[in-house]
């Protein structure tokens, strides 16, 4: 049997290597870069920050420098990243010079660095300038490397490694030394001059900002430039003036109760499609996913949007950035508060860093783990929208619990008012309490016009009878269920809704309590709309009429020797207007203005 | 038809208040003066049998008859008989005669007339319905005629009693929704036994 490793057109090649159209490959490399210049100013940025790792320089004496020339033509605006290691010649030659090698930036692994394939910061330099330079002065020497407006890149001339004297070295690099952070005036001062300029003139395409401004904020969000602004001492100067000393990534205050950042390890296999995809054969977690919840929800627009983001981190550096909604989330709410990283070094060895480092490259991994930071952040954003909404009822509880205090007060100056119209002689409680219970040998001594009422009589307890006298309140207590606690347990109170609006537990009749029922739908309804809306404040305010309209029509009945039922009518009519008359006179901060301007929160008369 | 058993002496103060009227409230001085007068020896002062002893009214009217669920008090020391009680009342003054017609015409017009309400209320149609675990306590008062305000636990226990009369009434009767209410009545109390029924037994 004649096998595959048999035949005789078995490939057999003598190897030549590859010929490419440099130039062709290098337009169609750069596309991906062209026209970002946030994104290139952030790869210059990590180069910077990759020159001091290489040199083992502390992260606070990692000085850097943004200049931005900004002249009226904005073809002639340049770009500066200036750090102060100082570029050599070799390094032009032996590193820079070559294209697409993933360790240029680490020198063969050695060191843990931002760069990774070796081209975003010469990419940015080509693509998006009319031309561009690169200055390096170190150890008395000059070295100069740029594009022309052909794309083509060389040596000066003149600068190659030249011997030159550093104030030279500094006018010929046309390095302002106005820009300088003073701990590196200082170090040039006592002669340790060292420089790394990157300029690019003539910014192609132009940028579309407004200000420079705008353009830091865009880089200060920027997820290839966050971590390292927090870590580097970063300058910005503008037209020759220090602008901002250190700039770092934007703070973003976190959400009460979510001050901790989430870290969840991920998982070695990840499901994909009914099958699985391995990261860590081991079994050992591949890395971590840091989510945190911003207190604040992220716009959908503007230069914080892209803080709603997850940021892909390889081995050091981000290598991917994701907003949030591109993850497939579902609930769009609750993830616009979330951002995070996700710290997933083996994603460099599974072939997902792409070379311009904004997304993933796609395959079953990436495409596997992204699912799975989608499916976490959707559980965040869940436990999140609970968290508001027991927040967003905590604060509505308050707003009602203050306006109810305040209908309660007026409440009883009400009936204070009243029983002082009613009251004759003395010995004479008001014997309201009648409405409240409170158990027949109780209403005796509560009765109107004094004397004892027989055992197993009386007009009911719960108002001023001396037997009751310090224990049940002369008024009743209104409370809202669903916002108090009963007064002596402690415990919630959330009633039916098909519980009267207004509503006594047989254990509430002797303490004269009274609950507003909460959980009715018009009421449930009139609260989402927000305590201090006027239909819910009136709504609050009629409870408060029913209570006692049904206080005064009891003590009307009891005051009548043959009550009819027309007279029941008239009493409910007559106190109902009685009611309002006083809530006209006393109430017009809660009804008309006041409480709906300040949500609640100034003090109100009554 | 299912009567509360009376002692003597308190079915005469209920026929006392009979005789003063239905409609409206009488006074405890009416009622122990009506008894007097209808039944004098039964509620003379010993010794002075010209003159009315009103302690023979006080216990039969604040005890066995609120209880019973035949009397109610208003305010101001006044009573009222209530629709139960005006039937029992006209069942002691037919004592003997023979009963005629169907078992629905035996029930009275109150009795028929509280069976609708009873029939009619939410307990019963959640009952009905196969609902029983909704039903609240609000309910329970509904059924009963009580509140949850209702004064003493004589008034209150005087409307358990009543609804029981009017369903035994008509269970003798015949009517056909008495059993199912009786059903209701019985799944009610127990339900609420511990949280309206037994606080107010002391």
């Amino acid at each position: 049997m004649v096998t595959i490793a048999d035949r005789a057109d078995r490939v057999r090649i003598k190897k030549e290597p590859p010929k490419i159209n440099v130039k062709f490959a290098l337009d169609l490399l750069g596309a991906d870069f062209k026209g970002d210049h946030v994104a290139g100013m952030a790869e210059w940025l990590k180069n910077s920050a990759d020159a001091y790792i290489r040199e083992d320089v502390a992260d606070d004496e990692q000085h850097i420098v943004i200049h931005l020339q900004l002249p009226a033509r904005k073809a002639d605006w340049s770009f500066e990243v200036i750090d102060f290691v100082g570029l050599t010649y070799d390094e032009v030659y032996d590193d820079l010079m070559v294209w697409c090698d993933p360790n240029a930036a680490s020198k063969g692994g050695k060191f843990d660095v931002y760069g990774g394939h070796g081209n975003g910061g010469k990419f940015h330099m080509r693509e998006n300038f009319r031309t561009s330079v690169l200055w390096g002065y170190r150890d008395g020497r000059l070295t100069a490397f740029g594009f022309d407006d052909e794309k083509d890149y060389g040596f000066h001339p003149k600068y190659q490694a030249t011997e030159i004297e550093p104030r030279k070295a500094i006018k010929e690099a046309g390095l302002d030394l106005t820009v300088l952070p003073e701990a590196v005036r200082e170090r040039f001062d006592r002669g340790d001059i060292r420089f790394t300029i990157v300029r690019g003139i003539g910014p192609d395409p132009a940028p579309k900002w407004r200000s420079w401004r705008e353009f830091i904020e865009k880089l200060q969000r920027h997820g290839q430039a966050k971590q390292l602004l927090d870590r580097c001492p970063v300058t910005v100067a503008v037209n020759g003036k220090i602008e901002v000393d250190d700039l770092d990534a934007p703070k973003i205050p976190a959400k009460p109760g979510f001050e901790k950042p989430i870290v969840i390890d991920i998982p070695a296999r990840l499901p994909l499609d009914g099958d699985e995809v391995v990261l860590s054969r081991d079994g050992t977690s591949p890395g971590t996913l840091t989510l945190r919840v911003a207190a604040e929800p992220f716009p959908a627009r503007g230069a914080d949007s892209s803080l709603n983001s997850i940021d892909v981190k390889g081995k050091v550096g981000v290598i991917a950035t994701y907003r949030i909604q591109e993850l497939g989330v579902s609930n769009l709410i609750g993830s616009q508060f979330v951002y995070g990283q996700c710290s997933c070094p083996v994603l460099e060895q599974l072939g997902c860093k792409e070379n311009p480092r904004k997304r993933l490259a796609e395959n079953d991994y990436s495409v596997a783990l992204l699912r799975w930071i989608g499916d976490r952040v959707d559980e965040l954003a869940n436990r999140l929208i609970e968290h508001e909404d027991r927040e967003k009822m905590q604060q509505h509880a308050a707003v009602t619990q203050r306006f109810n205090a305040l209908l309660n007060k007026w409440k009883n100056q009400f009936l204070d008012k009243i029983f002082a119209e009613i009251t004759r002689g003395p010995g004479s409680g008001p014997g309201y309490g009648g409405t409240g219970g409170g158990g027949d040998p109780a209403g005796g001594s509560g009765g109107r016009g004094g004397g004892p009422g027989r055992a197993g009589e009386g007009t009911g307890g719960g108002g001023s009878g001396e037997e009751t006298k310090g224990r049940v309140p002369k008024y009743p207590i209104v409370l809202i269920s669903g916002v108090d606690k009963d007064p002596h347990t402690d415990e919630a109170v959330v009633l039916d809704p098909r519980h009267p609006v207004v509503y006594q537990r047989p254990t509430d009749v002797a303490r004269n309590i009274w609950w507003i029922n909460h959980q009715r739908p018009l009421a449930e309804r009139l609260m989402a709309g927000g305590p201090t809306s006027e239909r819910y404040r009136d709504y609050l305010l009629q409870r408060y009429v029913d209570i006692l309209q049904t206080y005064l029509v009891s003590q009307r009945w009891r005051e009548t020797m043959e009550p009819q039922i027309e007279n029941v009518t008239d009493w409910m009519l007559e106190s109902i207007g009685r009611v309002h008359d006083a809530a006209w006179r006393d109430l017009d901060d809660y009804l008309f203005g006041k409480a709906s301007r300040d949500n609640g929160t100034q003090p109100l008369n009554a | 038809m299912s009567v509360i058993r009376l002692a003597h002496r308190v079915e005469r103060v209920l026929m006392a208040l009979y005789y003063l009227g239905t409609e409206k409230t009488h006074s405890y001085e009416d009622i122990v003066v009506s008894a007097f007068q209808h039944f004098p020896t039964e509620f003379a002062m010993r010794g002075y049998p010209q003159y009315p002893d009103s302690s023979d009214v006080h216990v039969p009217l604040y005890k066995e008859l609120k209880t019973a669920g035949y009397v109610v008090s208003a305010p101001n020391k006044r009573f009222r008989l209530t629709a139960a009680g005006f039937e029992r009342a006209r069942l002691l003054l037919d004592k003997g005669k023979p009963t005629v017609g169907d078992g629905r015409g035996r029930a009275e017009r109150a009795t028929t007339m509280e069976l609708r309400r009873l029939a009619g209320t939410e307990a019963a149609r959640r009952f009905v319905e196969g609902n029983f675990e909704t039903v609240l306590d609000t309910d329970f008062h509904e059924f009963f005629g009580t509140s949850v305000r209702s004064r003493g636990e004589r008034d209150f226990q005087g409307r358990l009693n009543q609804v029981k009369e009017w369903i035994g009434n008509g269970l003798e009767a015949g009517v056909p929704e008495a059993k199912k209410l009786e059903e209701v009545r019985r799944a009610l109390l127990q339900r609420f036994d511990d949280e309206l029924v037994k606080p107010r037994e002391g």
